[in-house]
């Protein structure tokens, strides 16, 4: 079955028929996509600032990365089961669509950044974060930022 | 812990407003089981953002003039599609294909437009599976 | 109220507002940054208040996350003010609904509750800046705040829905 194959069958199930039916669901399921969003940008933020040494600096970073963590877990699951569920209401759309792949493209590499960044965030002491965590921490700002304008220009084009 | 469940709970509860105000998104507004095709005069037309709205004067079976309105994409979405706001002048008679609105007004979502002299604007997206999509069905 | 319609249909009809509504990508892009700037202003706040719940943070004086994390909300703040200014003088006659009231009502409240919050049970912070049982009115700030602003989001995405 190929991949594309895979997209069409899934809005052919119970859920993505309801979410392509249901008047209400779409609009309440994207509604919760940006609270979660509001709130997973605003811990990538932090870190992100952390890392960059220019915010959060009057804490040690790994306190700062300890204390993001949980929010970023949490605020990802709910994109992630927000996301789906909106995929599922007409999920062919999405598969072609060139900012989902996009976005699903930089998200990737976001989650992957924000884990090695927090590991290194970790380690570091109360000594001067080397330039590479900070590159690190302009690199997630940028990426998560391709993110959010990735995911808007879904609806825009 | 406690007061964070309440809070969350009532943010999650609040988003049931959502659905009160639902309006344009596709499902909460309009009705994929019940394509229409409009023929009919220009009457007025807004080309804004985040919608551009084509109001026609539709001559029913019997003789009765109404006016009908057909929600469109966004400008930049018209432009990309080759659309611009001088391709069309009030008086134009357009054929627009689309899906009627849930709530029963004279409005539908535009598909597909098709201007005097044949040129037709798609105005959904490849997948969609509304009228002139060929991706659906894949 | 008939003045609010006056002043709206005015602004409405400037061409400043024409070009911005009518355009190909200003609207697109105005919108995409009043959207994303939610993680600024209302992400941060967010975290401010899960520190009062005392979820986040926790080995961190309480004014010391403030102080740190604010600055980021305030930067949020003018970004959503100006972003939303120019959204709303651009549908202005098309924004008087009682969704974009309601928002507006709210976002006065949401100013309200840091402000209350700022005079009174704050003003004491060192007292409880590391305590493990942060006071129930700063609790109820916070949980104000979140629901608040969860409602303010809910109403804005509304807006554009009966626009």
């Amino acid at each position: 079955m190929t991949l594309r194959a895979a997209f069409v069958d899934f809005g052919k199930t119970p859920l993505g028929l309801f979410m392509r039916d249901s008047t209400w669901a779409f609009a309440s399921v994207q509604t919760i996509h940006l609270i979660g969003l509001a709130v997973l940008f605003g811990a990538v933020i932090l870190l992100g600032l952390s890392a960059l040494g220019i915010g959060m600096r009057r804490q040690p970073p790994a306190e700062t990365a300890l204390g993001l963590l949980p929010v970023f877990l949490w605020s990802l699951g709910v994109m992630g089961a927000t996301g789906v569920l909106m995929v599922a209401s007409k999920p062919l759309r999405y598969y072609l669509s060139d900012p989902f792949r996009l976005k699903l493209g930089l998200l990737a590499a976001g989650i992957a950044l924000y884990f090695v960044l927090h590991r290194q965030l970790l380690r570091s002491g109360e000594s001067r974060l080397p330039p590479a965590i900070r590159a690190g921490g302009a690199l997630l700002l940028a990426l998560w930022l391709g993110v959010g304008l990735a995911g808007r220009f879904i609806g825009l084009l | 812990m406690k007061m964070t469940s309440i809070a969350l709970t009532l943010a999650i509860a609040l988003t049931g407003a959502a659905p009160a105000l639902a309006h344009h998104s596709f499902a909460a507004q309009y009705d994929a089981n019940k394509p229409v095709r409009l023929v009919g005069k220009l009457s007025k037309l807004e080309w804004t953002n985040p919608h551009s709205y084509f109001y026609l004067e539709v001559t029913g079976k019997d003789g009765k003039v109404t006016t009908w309105g057909c929600e469109g994409a966004n400008p930049g979405a018209l432009s990309r599609r080759g659309f611009k706001k001088g391709d069309l002048k009030l008086g134009d008679v357009l054929t627009v294909d689309g899906y009627l609105a849930k709530s029963g007004a004279r409005l539908i979502d535009a598909r597909r437009i098709t201007l005097t002299g044949g040129r037709t604007i798609f105005g959904g997206s490849a997948g969609d599976g509304g009228p002139g999509d060929t991706a659906a069905g894949g | 109220m008939s003045i609010l319609w006056a002043i709206s249909h005015w602004l409405y009809e400037t061409p400043f507002a024409v070009g911005i509504r009518e355009s190909d990508w200003a609207f697109s892009m105005i919108e995409t940054v009043h959207v994303l700037g939610l993680g600024l202003m209302a992400g941060t706040i967010a975290i401010v208040d899960f520190r009062l719940l005392g979820l986040v943070f926790r080995r961190q004086p309480v004014s010391r996350v403030l102080a740190q994390v604010l600055p980021a909300t305030w930067i949020g703040f003018v970004v959503m003010a100006v972003s939303g200014g120019l959204l709303f003088v651009a549908s202005a006659e098309k924004l008087l609904h009682w969704v974009f009231g309601a928002k507006v009502a709210l976002l006065a409240l949401a100013g309200l509750n840091p402000l209350i919050f700022h005079t009174t049970v704050y003003r004491h912070v060192e007292g409880w800046d590391l305590e493990a049982e942060v006071p129930l009115q700063a609790r109820i700030a916070a949980v104000t705040s979140l629901v608040l602003w969860s409602a303010i989001i809910v109403l804005g995405r509304a807006v554009a829905y009966v626009e």
